[in-house]
This record gives structure tokens, C-alpha cells and sequence, in this order.
């Protein structure tokens, strides 16, 4: 489905602060995958999500997707196959537009933005029902501008937006980090229920390890730029959360703090 | 003062309106300082001009002020877009390149006279139907001193519902989500750089046509039309938007247009009413006093009689 | 439909609003004074000078402010939307002449006042009918400066001189019909004319030094812009040893060589006049041709002159006004 190859990626380059943080990285997600990926704070998770996406290029390497070499394709290309959720809630949605007129956009994609109307009236009760799926009373809110809303009901219409037209990959980018604990469940629920349904492929960064046992059917460690754990199947659902902070202690008796 | 002053300023607020509307576009949707407008508003009257005086249709030339305009807001985003220059600073560029161009279409001259020409107010359907001087017999002669004002409000209006049509087409939308989160128009695999560049160009069409109304009215076209006309087209758009913005029954659009016929009322009253060396600053305090009792007034009356869940 | 109520209702009450509030500063107009509106493009000294010699003309023609004619005076900082609203509130005060100084203003004057047939009387207007002020009520002087005799300088000063420099703004109407006239005479005299174009301020001091070691002398005219940079530009030419000839006795003073010019009060005083004769119901303003300064003062700086090491001429110590300092 999507394949890093031989990915080298430094920041600052030419400079004294200059990093190295993936030194001929592969990875490969397989069809059906839901992956967990875990790790601290620079392992290079984001980055490899960005590289996935084109929000960053990488120095050297390829870039596969659904078995075509993306690798200098803009950002807007991949995302013709590619839905994503982002942490921070704002970036999914458009605040300033309402509810109904944010689902019409997502609705709309990979088809022509032309000059026939933007909001399809006949399409209201197909999206109330699909935003009362969410159980969160969005599909009361048809009206309202979604600036106005809280950020788990913001994050959930950014879930359900991502994945409205078919896709082949779902990517989520620690995208319950945001949110209250109450909230971030409601949101982890509905993510797994989407993707079970859907039967998408979902590459998940996350900070919360006891998400990343529960769900999903592979988990994958980073640190410093390598993947240090990877799991799937059988293997996957024998962890269980004290023996993944145990390693991931390790790393960091290992750095030194 | 009288009655004929207010007309006046009605006239060229809505003139002005026809800019800020273009403006609106690139200030407030696409949050995009857009300078290219001191240079894309006298194109429109340079087009103009050179049409008029080759005999050309004044309304034909207006078509041919919105393709210009367009062509230089395109380049402006080409610009920003494509070559990576900042947004201030493609806008800048764009300006001082049509000073040239503008010079250039008005046959290297400092200025080009309409006057006696037809034009868009005064041609001769508005002559057989308004007369011809004020003490003319005519069908409408009654509104002989509106005749002006007819015209370019038909023409605002036109121009409005078009706007606002656009901006509830699904090509609308992409605009709006692009000012408001470019990520979203990623994501929906569009490109946003082509989106910002259509926006300026739509952007800029708005403006040469209110460059073109704009010479007709004035008869003239002068190389230096287009100075200051960026602050004048934000002034009326901030106007607009903190004063009637917020007021649910009147959309952004119409909101930018009265804040353009607010602006020119008070540049006429410091005109009329007070000496040149104090005009300006009498200007910009009218300016305060309106942003402030805009808020106050507002603030205590209640517009809003619906809620927004039922808007249909 | 509820929303366009909203929004017919709200446009009334706020044109409502600004039209009560204007209107509230109406005056009543007094049967036996006369009201002259003066429209002045901007703050600038040649054409103030104009303008008080307006107010002089019709004073000695028996006019008097505040005696028998009442003056409105406005000014539109430079700004042709500005211009609009002016020539629109005139012509709604409906004045028995209205006096318009400098090119954009008199043309949106000359355009709002067409249809009421209000006179216009202008000046400091170089070409009155590339403006294409000469239909109509209109009328008045135009600052055309006399090249001819500004060549003719020249040569009487510069004997050897081949080519003369000369700076002008894109932007002004008249500094273009200036140079066309100077280009077609140019020859005449056995002169080159080089010019050079700015399209602001800033650019006069790059653009002198731009030709300067291909010209003999500098000419300069009545061009707003680059009349404001005339002290970099004499500091310029001093330097490389080379005149600049003035058009106006301001020039002169500051440092200019000497210039066959024209004095802006004294233009204005001639405008003056032919208003006069328009209010007294003597002539409409239709009848009368525009007229251009009938007569040119020759201004010479002589400590200039000794300066650069120029002779002066037994002709020209006989014209000459000298001014600045000995």
C-alpha cells in the first residue's frame, strides 16, 4: 500500500545545528494494516507521516503509494488516495464555514469544483444521518459555523471529512492528543468503527500507548529515526501496556534522562 | 451642502463599492494583502480610455477592464504562487509593472480625455430617457440627477449577486476554505497555490471594472488614479465588516459596499466642511467616530430575529 | 424574504443618516453677493500663487471677498477621487463661476458643471486642449512656458552647447506637451534634447546622474515632482560643472542659472480678470478664448553664473531680472 524506501532526511542541513533523522529508513504498510506507531518526542513519527504525505520531501529515497512512485508529487496529489486527521482540530475543518457546508466540500473531493452549487439540499439527511452515527448531536448543527464547535465535535467531523469519498489510506497524526480524556475515547471509538467498516488502511501516530495495544493490528515503536518495534497479529495482541512503557523506559535510560 | 453633494458622494462610494468588493475578496477571504489593486484600478481605466477613444463601446470596454483586470491579478499570483514571492511583495511588483503597462495602452500620456465620448452614464438610450441637460424634457427627466447613480447601482447590484452566487458554487467554497485553512483544500486534493490565483484574479476584475466606472465618471483617465486606492478599498471593507457584519441579515458583501459609500460620505464631508490643511485628519477621525459608534449602536439594537439552526 | 427587508431597510436608514447629517450643514445663499468656487488640485507653491493672484485679479477688477462675492476654496490633496467630490459639492452649491486650478481638477469641474452650464475658468494649465477644455463654458490661461525663448537662452549663454537635459514625470500631462514642444523646436536653436523620465521623486537624483556626462546643460520645467528634488539636482550638476536652466523665478532663486519664466501670481491675476468679465455679465465663457501669459520675466542668478563661469551676455544684462544672492 505505501512504501518508504531508502529515506534520508537531515533538518538544518549545512548548519552546526545540523540533525540526522532518518539514515536510509524503510517501511513498508501493508492493505488492511491499522498501525500504531509510538515513540518519544523526536523520534521521527510526524516527520514520517509528513514524508508520506508531502508536507516534507525527503533528501533522498522513494516514496511509494498504492504502487505508484510519489515521490516528487505534491502534497495534493497523495491526497487523491490519502485522507488525514491532524491533532490539532482546527486543521481538519473550516471554521468560518458551517457544518453542512464543510461536509459538502469533503463530499466533493476528487470531483470538479465547478459553479453549480455548493451545498447539495437533497444530501442534508445523508449527512444528519451520517453525523448522528457520531452520537454527538452534530447532525442538530447543520447550521452552525464550525468554529463554534467543541473540539472533539470538531475533530469527529474532521474524522468522518477524511474519510467521506473512497480512500485507500487513512492517516491520523496523534489526532486525540488534543482532546479531554472523555472525549479523546469517543473519538478512538469512532476512528476504529470507521476503519473496521471501511476496511481501511490507517497509519496512527499516538502518545497514548494503552490506545496503541487496544487497537489496531500492528504497533510499531520509533526511536531516533528507526524502528525499533514492530508487531502485528498474534505477536501484537500479546503486549500489553506495562511491558511497552518497560521498553520504552529502556530508550530513555538509554539517552540519559 | 445639498441634496446633489449626497448624490455625488453616493456615486462615487458606490463606484468604489464595485473595488471593495474585489478587495473584500482578497483581504478578508483570502487574508491576502493584495497591493496589486494601486495598479489593476487605473488598468481598468487605461483599458477604458483606449477603448472609448477608438470608438470602442463603453460597456464593451468595462468587459475589457474585467479581462485585464484579471490577467494582472493571475500574474500577481503566478507570482506569490509559483515563484514564491511574498504576498506584499508580488503585489508591489505587480503595481510598478502596470504603471508601465497603463502609460503604455494610453499611448505614453500622463492622462486621456473621454470627454465628449459615450460612456456607460451618458450615451443615448440615457440621453433619450433622462435628457440631456438639466433643463431638458425627457420621460425620466425627474430622475435626471439620479441618472448617474441608476446606472452604476444596476451595475453593483449585478456584480454583487454574481459574487455572492459564486461564493455559494462549489468553486466558491474552495475559495472560502482556502482563506479560512489551506490544509482542508489539501486535503481534498485540490491545489491551493491555483485557488489563491484564481481568487486574486476574480479579485482584480472587481477592481478594473470599478477603474473603468471609475473613468467614465471622471471623463479622464490619469497615470496616478490608482495612488492610495488599496487603503481606500480596505478602509471601506473594515468599515463594512465591524460595523455591519455581524448583523445576520446583511451578508459580507453588502456589509463592504455601504462600508465604501461610508468612506467617501466622510472624505466629502472633510472635503466640504473643513480646510485643506486639517482634511485629512478630520477624515480619519470620522473614521474613528464611525468604527466606534458602529460598535455602540449595533451593540443595543437587535437584528437578529432568527436563530441560525433554521436559516433556509 | 425577510433578509432583503432587512437590508432595504437598513441602506434607507443609513443613507438616511448621512444625507440628514449633510444636509445639516446647508447654507442659505444671499441674493446680492456673487459666489466664486476656487478648486485647487493640491498644496504646492506655484499654484498658491495662482490662486491668491486670482483673488488679486478679481479684486482689482472690483470684486471683493466677503464685499460683493462670497469664496469657497477647496483643495484635493493631490487625489483625483478627491477632485470628484469637489467639482460634485460645487456644482451643487450651483456658484455664479467656478475657478479651477491645475489640470485634473478643472477637468472633473469642467465635466460635473457641463450639464448646469456653471463658467469655468482655469489655470495653470499647460495644454487646455489635449485636456480637451475648449468646448463649452470654459475658458482661461494656460502656464505653457515660452520654450522658444528658453532655447534661445540657451544658445545667447552656451554658444558651444549641443545637448540640453531635461527631467520630466510620466505622471504629468504637462510636462509631456512641455517636451514635445521643446523636441520640435530643438532644432532650430542647434540643440539635442535628452530626456529622461521618473515616475516618482526618489528616482530624479538616479536619473540626473543617469545623463548627465551626455548633456552640456539642464532645462528644467514647472514638473511638481521633479521641482520638488531640485536641490540634489543642483547639487548634482554643480558638481559636474553643468547649468541647469530654470522656467519659474522660484528655480532661479534656489540655484538655477537663469530661465525664461513666467510668474504664477501674475498668470493668476490674468485669470483673475477674465473672470471679472464673465461675472459681470460682459462675455460668457464660451466666447472667450483660453489665453496663455502675455508676458515673460527673464530671471538671472548672477553669483550662479560666476560660479560655473558663464558670461553674461550684453542682451541678456539688459532683460534680466536678477535675483539670489550677489
Amino acid at each position: 500500500m505505501i512504501q518508504l524506501c531508502d529515506i534520508c532526511k537531515k533538518f538544518n542541513s549545512g548548519t552546526v545545528n545540523e540533525t540526522v533523522l532518518f539514515n536510509n529508513f524503510n517501511f513498508k504498510v501493508n492493505k488492511g494494516d491499522f498501525i500504531s506507531v509510538i515513540g518519544s518526542n523526536g523520534s521521527g513519527k510526524t516527520t514520517m507521516l509528513n514524508i508520506i504525505c508531502g508536507t516534507i520531501g525527503a533528501d533522498s529515497g522513494k516514496v511509494i503509494i498504492g504502487g505508484h512512485d510519489m515521490t516528487h508529487k505534491p502534497d495534493y496529489e497523495r491526497y487523491k488516495k490519502i485522507g488525514r486527521v491532524y491533532q490539532n482540530p482546527a486543521l481538519g475543518t473550516c471554521g468560518d464555514m458551517n457544518v453542512l457546508e464543510n461536509m459538502s466540500l469533503a463530499d466533493n473531493k476528487g470531483k470538479r469544483f465547478g459553479f453549480s452549487s455548493g451545498v447539495n439540499k437533497k444530501k442534508l439527511d445523508y449527512y444528519r444521518e451520517m453525523l448522528g452515527t457520531l452520537g454527538l448531536g452534530l447532525e442538530d448543527k447543520m447550521f452552525v459555523k464550525v468554529g463554534s464547535l467543541s473540539g472533539g465535535q470538531r475533530q469527529a467531523m474532521s474524522l468522518l471529512m477524511s474519510v467521506m469519498t473512497p480512500i485507500e489510506c487513512l492517516i491520523l497524526d496523534e489526532h486525540t492528543a488534543a482532546l479531554d480524556p472523555k472525549t479523546s475515547e469517543i473519538i478512538m471509538r469512532i476512528t476504529d468503527k470507521i476503519v473496521k467498516e471501511r476496511g481501511l488502511t490507517a497509519l496512527m501516530v499516538t502518545h497514548n500507548l494503552r490506545y496503541a495495544v487496544e487497537y489496531g493490528n500492528r504497533l510499531v515503536m520509533m526511536h531516533e529515526g528507526k524502528c525499533i518495534m514492530d508487531h502485528a497479529g498474534k505477536e501484537k495482541e500479546n503486549l500489553d501496556t506495562q511491558a511497552l512503557l518497560k521498553t520504552f523506559e529502556d530508550i530513555s535510560v538509554e539517552l540519559g534522562n | 451642502m445639498n441634496l446633489e453633494t449626497v448624490i455625488g458622494a453616493l456615486n462615487l462610494g458606490s463606484i468604489y463599492a464595485v473595488m471593495a468588493l474585489g478587495i473584500y475578496i482578497t483581504y478578508k477571504i483570502l487574508d491576502f494583502p493584495d497591493l496589486t489593486v494601486d495598479g489593476s484600478f487605473p488598468l481598468g481605466g487605461a483599458v477604458t480610455a483606449a477603448i472609448i477613444n477608438a470608438g470602442g463601446n463603453p460597456a464593451a470596454a468595462i468587459a475589457a477592464s474585467a479581462i485585464a483586470g484579471t490577467f494582472a491579478g493571475f500574474l500577481t499570483g503566478v507570482i506569490h504562487v509559483k515563484l514564491k514571492i511574498r504576498d506584499l511583495l508580488s503585489g508591489i511588483i505587480m503595481m510598478t509593472a502596470l504603471y508601465s503597462v497603463n502609460f503604455i495602452i494610453v499611448g505614453s500620456k500622463a492622462s486621456l480625455p473621454v470627454t465628449g465620448k459615450d460612456t456607460v452614464f451618458s450615451n443615448s438610450f440615457t440621453r433619450n430617457l433622462f435628457g440631456e441637460k438639466a433643463s431638458d424634457n425627457a420621460p425620466l427627466h425627474s430622475l435626471f440627477d439620479f441618472k448617474e447613480l441608476i446606472t452604476v447601482v444596476i451595475f453593483l447590484i449585478v456584480l454583487k449577486v454574481l459574487l455572492d452566487l459564486f461564493m455559494k458554487s462549489k468553486r466558491g467554497y474552495l475559495l472560502k476554505a482556502m482563506g479560512d485553512n489551506p490544509t482542508v483544500v489539501a486535503t481534498l486534493a485540490k491545489n491551493g497555490g491555483n485557488v489563491k490565483i484564481m481568487g486574486l484574479a476574480i479579485a482584480n476584475a472587481f477592481v478594473s471594472v470599478s477603474g473603468s466606472l471609475f473613468c467614465q465618471y471622471n471623463k479622464t483617465f490619469f497615470l496616478t488614479d490608482g495612488t492610495g486606492k488599496m487603503v481606500i478599498g480596505l478602509a471601506a471593507v473594515i468599515i463594512g465588516i465591524n460595523i455591519f457584519g455581524k448583523i445576520r441579515h446583511i451578508a459580507s458583501t453588502t456589509a463592504v459596499m455601504i462600508g465604501a459609500v461610508i468612506y467617501t460620505a466622510c472624505v466629502t464631508l472633510a472635503l466640504a466642511k473643513f480646510p485643506a490643511n486639517i482634511m485629512k485628519l478630520v477624515t480619519a477621525v470620522l473614521f474613528l467616530l464611525v468604527l466606534v459608534l458602529g460598535q455602540v449602536k449595533i451593540g443595543t439594537l437587535n437584528f437578529s430575529s432568527k436563530k441560525g439552526g433554521d436559516k433556509k | 424574504m425577510k433578509k432583503t427587508k432587512g437590508i432595504v431597510s437598513l441602506i434607507t436608514a443609513g443613507t438616511m443618516l448621512i444625507s440628514g447629517a449633510m444636509l445639516a450643514g446647508c447654507e442659505k445663499k444671499d441674493d446680492e453677493m456673487l459666489t466664486v468656487a476656487i478648486g485647487q488640485f493640491g498644496e504646492h507653491g506655484s499654484l498658491d500663487n495662482c490662486r491668491e493672484g486670482f483673488i488679486e485679479g478679481l479684486r482689482q477688477e472690483g470684486f471683493e471677498e466677503g464685499k460683493n462675492i462670497e469664496i469657497i476654496y477647496q483643495n484635493a490633496s493631490f487625489d483625483t477621487g478627491n477632485c470628484t467630490i469637489i467639482a460634485q459639492n460645487f456644482v451643487a452649491q450651483d456658484p455664479d463661476l467656478i475657478c479651477a486650478v491645475a489640470t485634473p481638477i478643472a477637468v472633473t469641474c469642467y465635466n460635473e458643471a457641463y450639464e448646469k452650464e456653471i463658467p469655468v475658468v482655469f489655470t495653470a494649465i499647460t495644454d487646455p486642449e489635449g485636456a480637451k477644455l475648449t468646448e463649452g463654458e470654459v475658458t482661461g490661461t494656460s502656464d505653457a512656458l515660452p520654450v522658444e525663448e528658453q532655447l534661445q537662452l540657451i544658445r545667447e549663454l552656451m554658444p558651444e552647447a549641443k545637448k540640453i537635459g531635461i527631467l520630466y514625470t510620466t505622471s504629468e500631462t504637462n510636462s509631456e506637451y512641455t517636451i514635445n514642444l521643446y523636441k520640435e523646436l530643438a532644432g532650430d536653436y542647434g540643440f539635442e534634447i535628452v530626456t529622461k523620465a521618473v515616475s516618482d521623486g526618489s528616482e530624479v537624483s538616479l536619473a540626473i546622474e543617469s545623463i548627465m556626462d551626455e548633456v552640456d546643460c539642464f532645462s528644467n520645467l514647472t514638473d511638481n515632482t521633479v521641482v520638488g528634488q531640485l536641490d540634489i539636482m543642483l547639487e548634482k550638476a554643480g558638481n559636474a560643472g553643468k547649468p541647469i536652466f530654470g522656467s519659474e523665478i522660484e528655480q532661479i532663486k534656489k540655484g538655477c542659472i537663469a530661465g525664461e519664466g513666467l510668474e504664477y501670481f501674475d498668470l493668476g491675476v490674468q485669470t483673475g480678470k477674465m473672470a471679472a468679465k464673465i461675472l459681470r455679465g460682459e462675455a460668457k465663457a464660451s466666447e472667450i478664448e483660453y489665453e496663455t501669459v502675455t508676458e515673460n520675466h527673464l530671471y538671472v542668478n548672477k553669483a550662479v553664473a560666476k560660479s560655473l563661469g558663464i558670461e553674461l551676455t550684453d542682451a541678456v544684462n539688459e532683460r534680466a531680472e536678477f535675483v539670489g544672492e550677489e
